[in-house]
């Protein structure tokens, strides 16, 4: 016995358990030692009737069945159905005084793995080494297989869509998931390269990219947008992967899709929102210092001109030894500063109403009696100038919606220019609605204004030519306020003149019924924010 | 001869200040100074004062506001006419002067002659200038 | 988030976290560059374009393609921060896109006596921005030939460091 141990495949020896089914002790014995001259290493038991065989192969693990055909009771080949019922895959020799071909095939066929004669028995050995070796193989084999189902049966259950292509692009594979992403079947698709899925939505750059980074073999990820088979297009995250063969050379390219559609929309949704909120926070910090500012540049201003008019005003007060000319000097620094404190509070109140800081506060104002605090605010200057002043309502009752501090200020520039304009005549005061509201005018019979000055008149720091006195000029603020306060409103205003024939200015402001729209707006407004939990 | 009456001018511009003083002066007002709220409140803690007009926006830890609002808690300022002034804009400072605690508002630069008008109102003279 | 130094294509000058976030995501949606550097205040901003403080050790040789530039800036102004960028011979060649909320026209002015090469206000709507984003990349680092290493002044002409 010096043959090396072999075991199967030529793989170092193995013990081999063998389940014997003979009749013959002696016969038994032989094969036994047969199997061990080759060197194989066996361990065994024998049997003799079916029963026994029933019974030890449920009980045990066997590697293989060596039977002789013809038993007492039975037949060796029967252990091939044994096995079948117990659902054991354990090949079975048959081993035989004689066989002839025909008994022969039939065992085959019936799923003996090989027969040996018993005249043959050194033929034995190497049938036992090649029957487990096939079986080995065999097992291999369907593991392989069952993997490669379960592998084929996850792709096509996952919701990843899958595509392959070859080193062209040209599709070879795709799984039903990508059907459900692009509505294309696979038999509409194998052979194209994916082009059919572009949208249109990348540049030729991004596609180039692309390719350029897969064909360097490089794995490529990204998002991009495609279109589906029905049009739509939709958002998908791929992952494309270059297979090298050994060569080092690319032969196909793996992808990977993922439906990014609704992740990307609320992705979206989130950056829009902040967006408006980084964007509003900006823009109430850029308000926030004009504000300030403003605020800041009233408090600077104001505070040295109240020490220019009041020292100028407490000198002309008290002081008894100043000379006329002295008195006279005072009183311009006095004027002055009084014109300087107009222009400040004018500026300020423009650039204050441009930046959007000023809020109206709007009620119901009947203009009944604005008219009438105006004019009697002007009384004095009507009755220096013998000037008539009229107010014509109509209807007596009509009211404006409108800040009603504004609209004295509005009154008040327009009614203070058109005394500074009318020598003798009137200035009159009149309101009556209209379809875009409720218009009213300050008409003067004063010098008029030319037609080509007259679109310039509310322009800022616009001043009439014909003024010369000093003493009577206005900023030239007064009007473009004027213009800004309407407009605040929602109004319009407008100037009609003819050197000669007087100035009339119109303005139009909201009405009454302006006032229910607006609580009817507001109530709403307030609803929507109880609703949403405001 | 009449009693003179006290007044406590405070503002952090002097400017300001002594136009109040030279006017008030004039009037023959007895006119104490103080250039930030904490020296004011430290001055009507010595001398008692029949008037004060505070600057309601001055630089400082205790500017006019906060000054005018720990006057009002001592029971011996509680009824002294408070006239807030301020170059600041009248509508924003206005309403929070007048819920501070002063008496009356007004906007510099002030008018003189207005300003003697709303003393009269608080702190009537028996007999007039 | 850069790639090796040398590879800095944009250089984003922003200290608002959201507006980062904002900008990236623009700036990535087309694919436009993965070559993105940000830092988050001007001083910051200097130290990478000269290579020097937190920076010393970068490798200057290839500068940005395009700075974008944010306005309010702590520490140095992004005004001074241009300044710096076009005064100096060894960076002045970089383009320079001011990027910001700010409507107020001195800014715009100052900006542009200070040499920007591109001023702009971020749009109202986040569509908008995004294309305006797309468009600004696109043109800066593809259409636009960036300044050929000649372009740029050497050590020794330089203004004071």
């Amino acid at each position: 016995m010096t043959k090396p141990v072999r075991g199967i495949a030529g793989k170092p020896a193995a013990l081999i358990r063998a389940l014997l089914v003979e009749d013959s002790m002696e016969d038994a014995q032989l094969i036994l030692r047969q199997l061990e001259k080759e060197g194989l290493c066996v361990r065994s038991d024998v049997v003799h009737d079916r029963k026994d065989f029933e019974e030890k192969v449920a009980a045990n693990s066997y590697d293989v069945v060596i039977a002789d055909y013809r038993l007492p009771d039975w037949r060796g080949i029967e252990a091939v159905d044994v096995l079948k019922e117990q659902g054991k895959d354990i090949p079975v020799i048959i081993v035989t005084g004689s066989l002839g071909d025909e008994l022969a095939a039939e065992c085959i066929r019936r799923g003996a793995s090989d027969y040996v004669l018993k005249d043959r028995l050194a033929r034995l050995p190497s049938a036992v080494l090649r029957t487990l070796a096939e079986q080995e193989a065999r097992r291999k084999q369907e593991r392989t297989e069952q993997l490669l189902r379960l592998q084929t049966k996850a792709l096509e259950a996952t919701a990843t869509a899958v595509v392959i292509t070859d080193r062209e692009g040209r599709i070879t594979w795709v799984n039903p998931a990508f059907t459900r992403l692009t509505g294309y079947r696979a038999d509409e698709v194998i052979g194209q390269t994916p082009r059919f899925l572009k949208s249109g939505q990348h540049a030729a750059a991004f596609y180039r990219s692309l390719w350029g980074t897969i064909l360097a073999g490089r794995v490529w990820q990204g998002e991009l947008i495609n279109q589906r088979k029905d049009g739509t297009c939709y958002t998908e995250e791929q992952t494309i992967t270059p297979m090298v063969n050994d060569a080092g050379e690319i032969t196909h390219f793996i992808s990977i899709k993922q439906d990014a559609t609704e992740r990307k929309r609320a992705e979206e949704d989130r950056l829009r929102t902040l967006y408006l909120e980084v964007e509003n926070k900006a823009l109430m910090r850029a308000d926030q210092m004009k504000s300030e500012f403003l605020a800041d540049m009233s408090h600077e201003f104001r505070t040295p001109l109240n020490s220019i008019l009041g020292f100028s005003e407490l000198l002309l007060e008290t002081c008894q030894n100043l000379s006329v000319e002295q008195q006279e000097d005072l009183r311009l620094i006095y004027q002055s500063a009084q014109n300087l404190l107009q222009l400040v509070n004018d500026s300020l109140d423009l650039a204050r109403i441009e930046a959007g800081h000023v809020k109206l506060d709007r009620s119901i104002v009947p203009l009944k009696d604005t008219f009438a605090r105006i004019l009697d605010v002007f009384a004095p200057h009507f009755q220096q100038n013998n000037l008539r002043a009229g107010a014509e309502i109509h209807p007596p009752e009509l009211a404006v919606f409108a800040d009603s501090r504004r609209v004295e200020q509005i009154l008040t520039n327009l009614v203070g220019n058109a005394l500074k304009f009318t020598g003798r005549g009137s200035v009159t005061l009149a309101a009556h609605p209209t379809e875009a509201g409720v218009q009213i005018s300050v008409a003067d019979t004063g010098v008029g204004i030319s037609a080509e000055e007259l679109p310039h008149i509310f322009d800022k720091f616009y001043q009439a030519r014909k003024q010369t006195e000093s003493a009577t000029r206005g900023t030239g603020l007064g009007l473009a306020i004027t213009r800004q306060l309407v407009e605040l409103h929602g109004g319009r205003i407008w100037a009609e003149s003819a050197p000669g024939r007087g100035t009339t200015v119109f303005f139009l402001l909201p009405g009454e019924e302006a006032a229910q729209r607006a609580r009817a707006k507001e109530q709403g407004r307030v609803a929507n924010a109880h609703r949403a939990g405001g | 001869m009449s009693q003179t009456r006290t007044v406590l001018v405070v503002d952090d511009d002097p400017g300001s200040r002594r136009l109040l003083v030279r006017w008030l002066e004039e009037h023959g007002w007895r006119v104490l100074e103080a250039g930030t709220g904490e020296i004011a409140l430290e001055r009507v803690a010595e001398v008692t004062v029949d008037l004060i007009l505070l600057d309601v926006r001055m630089p400082g830890h205790i500017d006019g506001l906060h000054a005018a609002v720990v006057m009002r808690q001592s029971p011996a300022l509680r009824d002294v006419p408070i006239i807030a002034v301020s170059a600041s804009p009248q509508e924003a400072f206005r309403d929070r002067a007048l819920g501070a605690g002063c008496s009356a508002f007004l906007s510099k630069p002030v008018n003189l002659k207005l300003l003697m008008k709303e003393i009269e109102r608080f702190v009537p003279t028996g007999e007039s200038q | 988030m850069a790639a090796a130094d040398s590879e800095v294509e944009i250089l984003l000058v922003e200290d608002n976290a959201d507006d980062v976030e904002l900008t990236l995501h623009a700036l990535r949606g087309e694919n436009i560059s993965n070559h993105i550097q940000v830092v988050r205040d001007g001083e910051e901003a200097l130290d990478f374009i000269f290579a020097r403080g937190s920076y010393a050790a970068r490798n200057n040789s290839r500068p940005p393609k395009v700075i974008l530039l944010d306005l309010k800036l702590p520490k140095v102004d992004g005004l001074d921060v241009l300044r710096e960028v076009k005064k100096d011979t060894r960076t002045r060649p970089i383009p320079v896109v001011v990027l910001t909320s700010s409507r107020e026209e001195r800014d715009m002015v100052e900006s542009y006596q200070l040499g920007v090469n591109s001023y702009i206000q971020k749009p109202v709507d986040f569509d908008q921005f995004r294309q305006t984003i797309k468009q600004l990349g696109l043109y800066w680092l593809v259409v636009n030939q960036p300044p050929p290493r000649n372009a740029f002044g050497s050590a020794t002409k330089q203004g004071p460091v």
